[in-house]
């Protein structure tokens, strides 16, 4: 509960940082939590609570805008003491495997932004590099691996503001799916589902 | 242009401090017994059926990073003896002096304080005078061999090594006593005589190969 309460606050700081600094600007900071797909269940079969995003994003006009997304994300699952064999070994293990990922990505989205209206749908695309750390513990033993993968990341989501009259604040809803490239002993390509809530704040 | 940077820098900052303060630590979150780990390595061509008695040395051989190897006897060294006889008995191995020409000689070592890699073989410490001893299985000049199949986790703290040697064919091995079954414990507080036989019984439950023939 701790490191989840942590992340929550991760979301808001980010935006206390940014805020009020740049005109033009969606900023947005979110909790996030995130569920393994496809393969990389084998690795961590459970979703995990413990995560953030934050993105900045230069409105183009109305509708377009660029950006950049930055985010953190731990995935552990700890399995009871069993018994793994291997050819000549067999080695009897509590096994915690553990997977933190921080994405680095440049965002392009297009949401239909109105001056007055309530929820405002949007759509984003996030192309950049994801920093993932493999840590499988064998006991109190680590096998570990710290690389970077290309990412990739489609997103819908939702603005709803504080205010029918004022839409430069609001919550901030969104899904998305991740996809890193990266490989290490079981795991063959990174995929998870990830939702995400938090606060924007439109800064014209 | 320089308020932005700051405001950039801190951005940094919290994804710095977050990237390490959200994330579950997975060793707060093991229980002494869960830290510990249990190998064993065996030789597949071997039918352990067809061994019928065993010797296991007197004293451990105690190895770490200062000190030139040694033989012990401590409380925790003769626990580990007595558990692995015990062991060895139920599996109906039956227990002789080494000058009885037991089939199978069993050698302890004790290792402190050491840091060992993912390796193939056994570690550097194989090759220290005094981890292994053929004089005292009654080989003088023999050496000792490892089957390339035997592999070590990295460790950092006290552990075990347990090796089983087929003495019952070292005169059709060369010069060379064959190590057939080799086992190691690591883990939090493994060197303490309360955990042995907790440990030497999940070495076995794990080696259900172990088996004296009729």
């Amino acid at each position: 509960m701790k490191a989840m309460k942590l992340c929550i606050m991760a979301g808001l700081m980010s935006l206390s940082s940014l805020h009020a600094q740049e005109k033009h600007f969606l900023l947005s900071g979110q909790y996030a939590f995130a569920g393994p797909v496809g393969a990389f269940k084998n690795y961590v079969g459970i979703t995990s609570p413990r995560g953030w995003t934050a993105e900045g994003t230069y409105m183009l006009n109305n509708q377009l805008g660029v950006g950049f997304s930055v985010g953190f994300n731990d995935f552990y699952e700890k399995t009871p003491r069993a018994v793994y064999y291997d050819k000549n070994t067999a080695v009897s293990a509590v096994r915690t495997n553990t997977l933190q990922t921080i994405p680095l990505l440049a965002t392009v989205s297009y949401q239909w932004w109105q001056d007055k209206g309530w929820v405002k749908p949007y759509v984003s695309l996030g192309i950049g590099a994801n920093n993932v750390n493999y840590e499988q513990y064998w006991g109190m033993f680590v096998d570990r691996k710290n690389g970077w993968g290309w990412s990739i990341r489609p997103l819908v989501g939702l603005h709803i503001p504080f205010s029918k009259t004022y839409a430069g604040a609001g919550v901030n809803l969104s899904a998305q799916y991740n996809y890193t490239h990266f490989s290490y002993n079981e795991l063959n390509n990174i995929q998870s589902w990830q939702g995400n809530i938090g606060l924007y704040f439109l800064l014209k | 242009m320089k308020k932005l940077g700051f405001s950039w820098l801190l951005w940094v900052g919290v994804a710095a401090m977050i990237s390490s303060g959200c994330r579950k630590d997975p060793l707060a979150n093991l229980t002494s017994e869960e830290s510990r780990v249990y190998v064993t390595n065996r030789d597949t061509t071997v039918n352990f059926s067809s061994y019928h008695s065993f010797s296991i040395v007197d004293s451990v051989a105690f190895v770490n990073n200062d000190n030139a190897p040694r033989r012990t006897l401590t409380q925790a060294d003769a626990a580990m003896i007595a558990a692995i006889k015990a062991q060895m008995q139920q599996r109906g191995y039956v227990l002789v002096d080494k000058s009885q020409r037991p089939d199978l000689g069993i050698n302890v070592t004790r290792i402190s304080n050491s840091y060992v890699g993912l390796v193939s073989t056994p570690g550097y410490w194989s090759t220290w005078p005094g981890y292994w001893d053929p004089f005292y299985w009654g080989y003088p000049g023999y050496g000792y061999y490892f089957p390339t199949f035997y592999s070590y986790y990295r460790y950092r703290e006290g552990s075990w090594v347990i090796d089983m040697i087929d003495l019952k064919n070292a005169d059709k091995s060369g010069n060379a006593l064959k190590a057939i079954w080799n086992a190691q414990i690591r883990g939090d507080a493994v060197l303490s005589s309360s955990t042995v036989e907790s440990s030497v019984k999940a070495l076995f439950d794990q080696s259900a190969y172990l088996k004296a023939g009729g």
